[in-house]
């Protein structure tokens, strides 16, 4: 329960011929993390004289070629098939999602399975491909069309063919703008170079400046040109359009129609492609990277004449399993070598942790915080106990919190049914959403004081020392005591993992210090409090802290005595618990009196507007509040709790493992 | 209404100078820690969790002065007592605490949240 699986390093070693089906048995198992020692071999002068670093196979660019190919096609296929879903379909994908179709495959060596796999590629790029260029053809004549009807637009004060303004054998055509107040002195110059020119000007299309149409001889193009550009000049290109400007924007406008409605056919075609392909597309790409990961692999490996030697992290138990896998697949013809992990040289151990049912989905939270390292407790048991209830307490409303564990049991039956991240997200909801609800019980928080204010009674289930609006004080004090135990388990962490890492001085001036102050601390309340303990216990207790003192200084030097502030900031930190309980029934019960007073201040349609303004109050708060209290259970459990005892492992456990989601092996 | 005394009024002020100002530290040092997690979470989503710590860290702030804010209002019987017997000077006491309180976790979140930024 506190301690990852427990792991050994193996080191394998099977003859050339014998190295494929061995890879690709440990690969279907995904029993072992293998390790790169083509790096560490070079390093060792001895090992180095008998082995070289290996390499991937030949086929590993082939496979990353057809692997890119492969990836282009589903996604054309996938953006096809989820073309024109809406909000009801994207909702539906979250409560209950498609289930990968697994496909069985036959097992084949790389060669015969990369000829498989250009084989389907072809069939389905013959018909992909022509579709892609009708929808290309389609798009360049859209933009073709939207160009000339911009260019018309432009021109539409022009009632000519603009055909007419395109360059001939011997003349040459300048169209652009120019501002209105310069047209005058512009058709001037131009005058000025030659009489074989003709300019006119019609008013641009926003009014505020001129097109000017100059025709000359090509001889003098280039004068007209610099001479124009001389006067803040835009100069229109005019392509091959043809018709006067109305007549191009209708026959586009018309053509675009059509274009539409021929994508859309062209589209339902993919559609019919895709629902045929997809599947098959989705298996190929498995198998792909299934099969670049066993090929690439080697180049994690060394190697000798006629032999293969590679090594990896086992978990323990399956070692005996991994020795019978190699047996088989190379039929006898290898040899083993088992490392255990001694003492705390750990650091490089991959993590694999090892709860329950009930912790397992907390190792999520675990791990977004870091991997633990091999030897030190692994917290995820207190985690799965104190975040739901941290989270209760932060939210403590019945009502939200069942709304939370139904939010979860949707994730569970939906999205987690793929997701291994979303099933244990959807647990985590249900058990925090179940805390809720019975200290929302408790506490009087049901959608704030609604049973009160509203029902005009009270909730039966209310205890009322602990009601929290009645007796925040009583629920302050509940919190900082649950931050004390809780502080003082992370202490008794802390002391196991330093005296586990051989850390006795950390020890003392991290943690066992501690226990000795909070036993001064008791012992001088006592002697204030209880009168027959009196000035003994009030000495002892000063004794006590002044020992404390003395082994924060003598751990941490001179400065340690400021961890004192630091202890007891932590424990004061849970006050939070309480903050935030107020703050979602204070919420909660502000929105039920703007409900009432709206109900009983307007008259006739004040009982709608009120059920408005009590339902998305509510949300609102809901997310504020079901956030806030996610945020601060975890935050509780990362800052004030693991900074008194969690050790950083380097990673975690990353099988070597084909992915089995859309395929699987033909018996 | 519930009458209360002067005392109980000045104690009531301390309490919101206490949350007031600690929350306005805490939230300015929230924000510029945040700031800096959200682009540190945006390069390597692998520093979520630090982010969430760096971001909440100046919050605590906004707690110590709500502690004190509760303390001050159960102690002046403002809440669930008798808010009529606490003396002027019990008042103005309790405006000093609130004040200490609500200006060094003003001071101090803000100070935390540039640090957390860097």
């Amino acid at each position: 329960m506190f301690k990852t699986a427990r792991m050994r390093k193996i080191r394998i070693v099977t003859l050339d011929k014998y190295v494929a089906p061995t890879v690709d048995a440990l690969h279907e198992s995904g029993l072992i993390q293998v390790s790169d020692i083509s790096d560490s071999v070079q390093q060792d002068p001895e090992l180095a004289e008998l082995v070289t670093p290996a390499k991937a196979t030949p086929y590993t660019g082939k496979l990353s070629s057809l692997l890119m190919k492969t990836n282009g096609i589903s996604e054309l296929l996938g953006n096809s098939l989820s073309e024109g879903h809406g909000l009801k379909d994207t909702l539906m994908s979250f409560i209950s999602p498609d289930m990968p179709v697994q496909k069985e495959v036959e097992k084949l060596d790389t060669e015969a399975f990369i000829e498989k796999a250009e084989d389907t590629l072809a069939q389905v790029e013959s018909k992909t491909s022509v579709i892609e260029g009708k929808l290309s053809a389609l798009d360049t004549e859209t933009s073709e069309l939207k160009s000339n009807k911009s260019l018309a637009n432009r021109l539409s004060n022009f009632d000519m063919d603009l055909a007419l303004l395109k360059d001939s054998k011997y003349t040459s055509t300048t169209v652009g703008r120019i501002n209105a107040e310069s047209t005058s002195e512009i058709k001037n110059k131009l005058s000025n170079l030659t009489d074989e020119l003709d300019v006119f000007t019609v008013p641009a299309d926003d009014k505020e400046g001129d097109i000017i149409v100059v025709v000359t001889l090509n001889e003098f193009s280039d004068e007209v040109y610099s001479t124009l550009r001389k006067y803040d000049f835009e100069k229109i290109e005019i392509g091959d359009v043809e018709g006067t400007p109305q007549q191009v924007i209708s026959n586009a406008d018309a053509r675009l129609l059509t274009i539409e409605s021929e994508r859309a056919s062209i589209k339902a075609e993919l559609k019919a492609v895709a629902e045929q392909w997809d599947d098959e597309i989705l298996a190929l790409k498995e198998q792909l990277e299934n099969e670049k990961e066993k090929n690439e692999i080697l180049s994690s490996f060394v190697q000798t004449k006629d032999a293969y030697v590679f090594e990896g992290w086992v978990p323990k138990k399956d070692t005996e399993k991994v020795e019978q896998l190699v047996e088989k697949s190379s039929d006898g013809h290898c040899a083993f070598e088992t490392i255990e992990v001694e003492g705390t040289d750990d650091e490089d151990v991959p993590i694999l942790q090892q709860n329950g049912w009930y912790s397992k989905p907390f190792e999520f939270l675990v791990d977004m915080y870091s991997p633990v390292r091999y030897n030190s407790m692994d917290p995820t048991i207190f985690v799965a106990i104190t975040f739901p209830f941290f989270f209760g307490f932060c939210l403590t409303d019945a009502f939200y919190g069942l709304f939370v564990s139904l939010i979860g049991v949707v994730l569970l039956r939906g999205l987690g049914k793929t997701s291994d991240s979303m099933n244990a997200f959807g647990w985590i909801l249900i058990w925090s959403g179940l805390w809720a609800v019975v200290l929302g019980l408790i506490t009087n928080g049901c959608i704030g004081d609604f049973a009160s204010r509203i029902l005009h009674t009270q909730l039966p289930t209310v205890y009322g020392p602990v009601d929290a609006f009645k007796h925040p004080d009583t629920i302050l004090k509940i919190a900082i005591g649950i931050g004390v135990v809780y502080t003082n388990i992370g202490f008794i962490l802390g002391a196991i993992n330093n005296f586990r890492y051989g850390n006795v001085k950390e020890a003392i001036g991290s943690q066992i210090c501690w226990f000795i102050f909070e036993a001064g601390i008791i012992l001088l309340a006592l002697g204030y409090l209880i009168p027959s303990i009196g000035i003994i216990g009030m000495v002892l207790g000063g004794v006590l802290i002044v020992v404390t003192l003395g082994m924060l200084i003598w751990a941490n030097g001179a400065y340690g005595v400021m961890d004192v502030f630091g202890f007891m900031g932590d424990v004061l930190s849970y006050a939070r618990l309480l903050a935030l309980c107020l703050a979602t029934g204070g919420i909660a019960m502000t929105v039920n009196i703007l409900a009432v007073m709206v109900d009983q201040m307007i008259p006739m349609v004040g009982i709608i507007l009120a059920i408005i303004v009590f339902v998305f109050g509510h949300i609102a708060n809901f997310l504020f509040q079901v956030l806030g209290a996610f945020i601060n259970a975890l935050r509780l459990n990362y800052v004030e709790f693991f900074s008194q005892f969690f050790m950083e492992g380097k990673g975690k456990f990353e099988a070597f493992k084909a992915k089995r989601t859309f395929t699987k092996i033909k018996n | 209404m519930a009458e209360i005394g002067l005392g109980a009024a000045l104690a009531a002020i301390g309490a919101g100078v206490a949350i007031g100002f600690a929350g306005l530290g805490s939230g300015l040092g929230q924000g510029m820690a945040a700031a800096g997690s959200v682009g540190a979470v945006a390069e390597d989503n692998d520093m979520f969790a630090r982010g969430i710590i760096f971001s909440a860290l100046p919050e605590t702030q906004a707690i110590y002065g709500f502690l004190v804010a509760i303390l001050l209002l159960v102690f002046s019987g403002l809440l669930g007592g008798n808010a009529t017997k606490l003396t002027l000077e019990a008042g103005i006491i309790a405006i000093g605490v609130g004040a200490s309180i609500g200006f060094a976790g003003l001071g101090s979140g803000m100070g935390q949240g540039i640090g957390r930024r860097q």
